[in-house]
């Protein structure tokens, strides 16, 4: 009798017990459950801002490349900046190693991947062009994208002029593009060639000048020239990025 | 003949309650601090890179360092952040020297747990440069 209550009395001590390892077993398996999980979260959330911040890079870097290309600078900058590009890249990856590699496209119109034509019939254009894969390399996962960039600023002329003897009012139109359609100009300087020894002469207020920016790319251009006879105009262009671009046409009389 | 008087079950349903409030305390305080931490942080640093690329959407951000527009640089930042966000801003060339020379923050940090990102910057200018963007952050606890 006295070893049947004994054996009783225990009981409530061992479903205090039982209950305390429970808990525990509970505490262990949900910390095993968040450390996993946050390792994954981790990884997935930054890779997108990753691709986003490298491509925002290679498109500034094609956009400096060609502006400096089209200002009188060498073909082989562009090679060199992706270059550092990429070494600064994969230098300053901690998370994960983030590899970014680059073809020039070397394909007619492009060598090198640039493409600068600067034409006699109204138009012209100053363009560049690669591609690009991105490899991300974590210790959860792998991430990879590829893709293609294109930056481009042309320009159309046209010109008609009326005649007044000697004097002539010229009428010119420039409509710019970049990549995307219309763009702005920062800068636009108007030439005519003198028929006479062939030399150009810059348009300026003493040409009576007068630009309308109708805020859409396309800019009409009015001045007097002194020329006996077709005229020549040559527009030459910065766009807001400073990307370099000309065009020369002949007006035509009305 | 007196009443029966049973009281064996009483400690016993005492004790099984006891051990229910134990586990039940377990299952409901665990889990509800250290996700919404985790979270945030990540919601933190993902704010300040977006803060980063919309600068450097149109060039402005290498724009502002070659111009060492540092007080227009801390102006553009607080202002794409929360007020309850604290920053500190480092310039730095590709070979981490530091750039700018002045202090580019919204004050003295409001927590000890700091985040720190490095962020990439390519300049479009013809003279061509690469600047490491270091930004850290910090939140009202």
């Amino acid at each position: 009798m006295n070893s049947w209550n004994k054996k009783r009395s225990n009981h409530g001590q061992a479903l205090i017990v039982t209950s305390l390892i429970i808990a525990l077993l509970l505490i262990s398996t949900i910390f095993y459950v968040l450390e996993t999980e946050n390792d994954t979260i981790s990884l997935q959330s930054t890779s997108e801002i990753d691709f986003s911040a490298i491509k925002a890079s290679t498109k500034n870097t094609l956009i400096s490349a060609l502006a400096n290309i089209s200002n009188g600078g060498g073909r082989d900058g562009l090679m060199k900046d992706l270059k550092m590009l990429s070494n600064t890249t994969h230098a300053h990856s901690y998370d994960a190693e983030c590899d970014l590699s680059f073809t020039l496209l070397n394909s007619s119109p492009y060598q090198d991947g640039t493409w600068i034509s600067w034409g006699d019939l109204g138009f012209g254009v100053s363009s560049t062009y690669a591609s690009f894969a991105i490899n991300v390399s974590g210790s959860a996962a792998n991430y990879f994208t590829a893709y293609q960039m294109n930056i481009t600023t042309a320009l159309r002329i046209e010109g008609v002029y009326t005649s007044e003897g000697a004097e002539k009012t010229v009428n010119v139109n420039c409509t710019i593009y970049d990549e995307n359609g219309p763009a702005l100009a920062a800068k636009i300087n108007i030439f005519y060639q003198n028929q006479t020894d062939g030399s150009w002469s810059s348009v300026g207020q003493q040409n009576n000048l007068t630009i309308v920016d109708y805020g859409n790319g396309t800019y009409a251009i009015s001045f007097v020239a002194n020329s006996l006879g077709p005229v020549k105009v040559s527009a030459q262009v910065n766009d807001i990025r400073n990307i370099f671009v000309m065009a020369n046409a002949t007006c035509t009389q009305t | 003949m007196r009443p029966l008087k049973n009281n064996k079950g009483q400690i016993r349903v005492i004790e099984a309650f006891f051990a229910s409030i134990l586990l039940l305390s377990v299952l409901v305080l665990l889990p509800s601090g250290t996700n919404v931490t985790d979270s945030s942080d990540q919601s933190l640093i993902s704010t300040g890179q977006h803060v980063l690329l919309a600068l450097d959407y149109n060039g402005l951000l290498s724009k502002l360092i070659e111009n060492s527009s540092w007080s227009t640089l801390r102006n553009c930042v607080q202002s794409s952040l929360p007020p309850t966000v604290w920053f500190n801003l480092t310039i730095l060339d590709e070979n981490n020297n530091p750039l700018n020379n002045v202090q580019i923050s919204s004050g003295t940090p409001i927590n000890q747990k700091i985040f720190s990102l490095d962020y990439i910057c390519a300049s479009q200018s013809p003279n061509y440069n690469i600047y490491i963007v270091r930004l850290q952050l910090s939140v009202v606890s």
